[in-house]
């Protein structure tokens, strides 16, 4: 019971993940602010992170990988954030 | 003007101030008319449209600056706060007299408020 | 090495979260309450992360910390769909 469910809401946050990326992404062709360029770049990878999670058999070097992925995905933010403050204020 | 593009003043005016073709209709009307004061009726009559979205256009020009209120309730003047920017707004009427379709392109192509927002939350510093 | 990288994480959705809720404390624009919370719910997920691996290691908590972050990823995808434009 447990894993499937388990199952159920890993498989519910790639999709979550996935669709808010692509909505950063029309953001981005929308406003041509780069940020939300980043921040779908991030929301994909956190879904393919979960993706793996899901297909791969979990060995804790494994893991560690993904959770490397993961933290790529955060840093991914990070430098939006950093990129907007470096940006020029809009006149 | 003449290549079909739209001054930078006038570009940066339309992204800070106008929302809508008919706020822009709205604003050009009374600029073109001043110092004529005009109510919501009145604009919506000229204009085709309804008189409650008229009065939205005129308040929400009122709070941009661009509109005075006038000698009654309910009635607005049009009175640029600089002469750099009435000279704009002037610009701006000739070009949607000659450059409709470019003018429209660019109240359309306008980033959209709330995203423009949330992209700026991520500014730790504010200039303001 | 593995907790720095789950803290990293959790800084930085903690950055966001705080980021969007100030914009929206000062614009009131509601997308950025929803994606607020949205980083909040992930920054909790994060969290529960440390503490299933490295505090609580006898029970598996997988199901309670990944909570927040649906629950966190459905609220933004409301603000994305209803408050965007």
């Amino acid at each position: 019971m447990s894993g499937l469910l388990n199952e159920y809401v890993s498989g519910a946050l790639t999709m979550g993940y996935l669709v808010a990326g692509l909505f950063f992404l029309r953001f981005w062709k929308k406003t041509q602010d780069r940020l939300f360029a980043f921040f779908a770049l991030a929301f994909w990878m956190l879904a393919g992170q979960r993706l793996a999670l899901a297909v791969t058999t979990q060995t804790s070097e494994g893991n560690l990988f993904l959770y490397g992925v993961r933290l790529l995905a955060f840093i991914l933010i990070l430098v939006a954030i950093i990129d907007k403050n470096r940006q020029r204020p809009k006149p | 003007m003449a290549d079909g593009e739209l001054s930078d003043a006038i570009r940066r005016f339309i992204r800070d101030r106008v929302h809508s073709v008919e706020q822009l209709e709205v604003l050009l009307l009374l600029a073109g008319s001043a110092p004529q004061e005009w109510d919501a009726a009145r604009v919506s009559q000229k204009l085709y449209t309804q008189p409650e979205s008229a009065a939205t256009r005129l308040a929400d020009l009122h709070t941009h600056g661009l509109l005075t209120t006038g000698s009654a309730p309910g009635l607005y003047r049009y009175a640029a706060p600089t002469p750099a920017m009435d000279e704009v707004v002037r610009g701006l009427g000739v070009a949607y007299k000659e450059r409709k379709d470019a003018v429209i392109r660019e109240i359309f192509s306008r980033p959209l408020d709330n995203l423009r927002t949330f992209a700026d939350a991520f500014r730790i510093r504010r200039e303001d | 090495m593995a907790l720095g990288v789950y803290l990293l994480c959790c800084i930085t959705s903690l950055a966001c979260a705080v980021l969007l809720l100030r914009g929206y404390q000062q614009s009131g624009v509601r997308l950025l309450l929803w994606s607020g919370l949205c980083f909040v719910g992930l920054a909790l997920n994060n969290i529960l992360l440390v503490v299933d691996t490295h505090i609580i290691t006898s029970t598996d908590l997988s199901i309670v910390r990944s909570v927040p972050a649906l629950v966190g990823i459905s609220l933004l995808l409301y603000g994305l769909i209803w408050e965007a434009e």
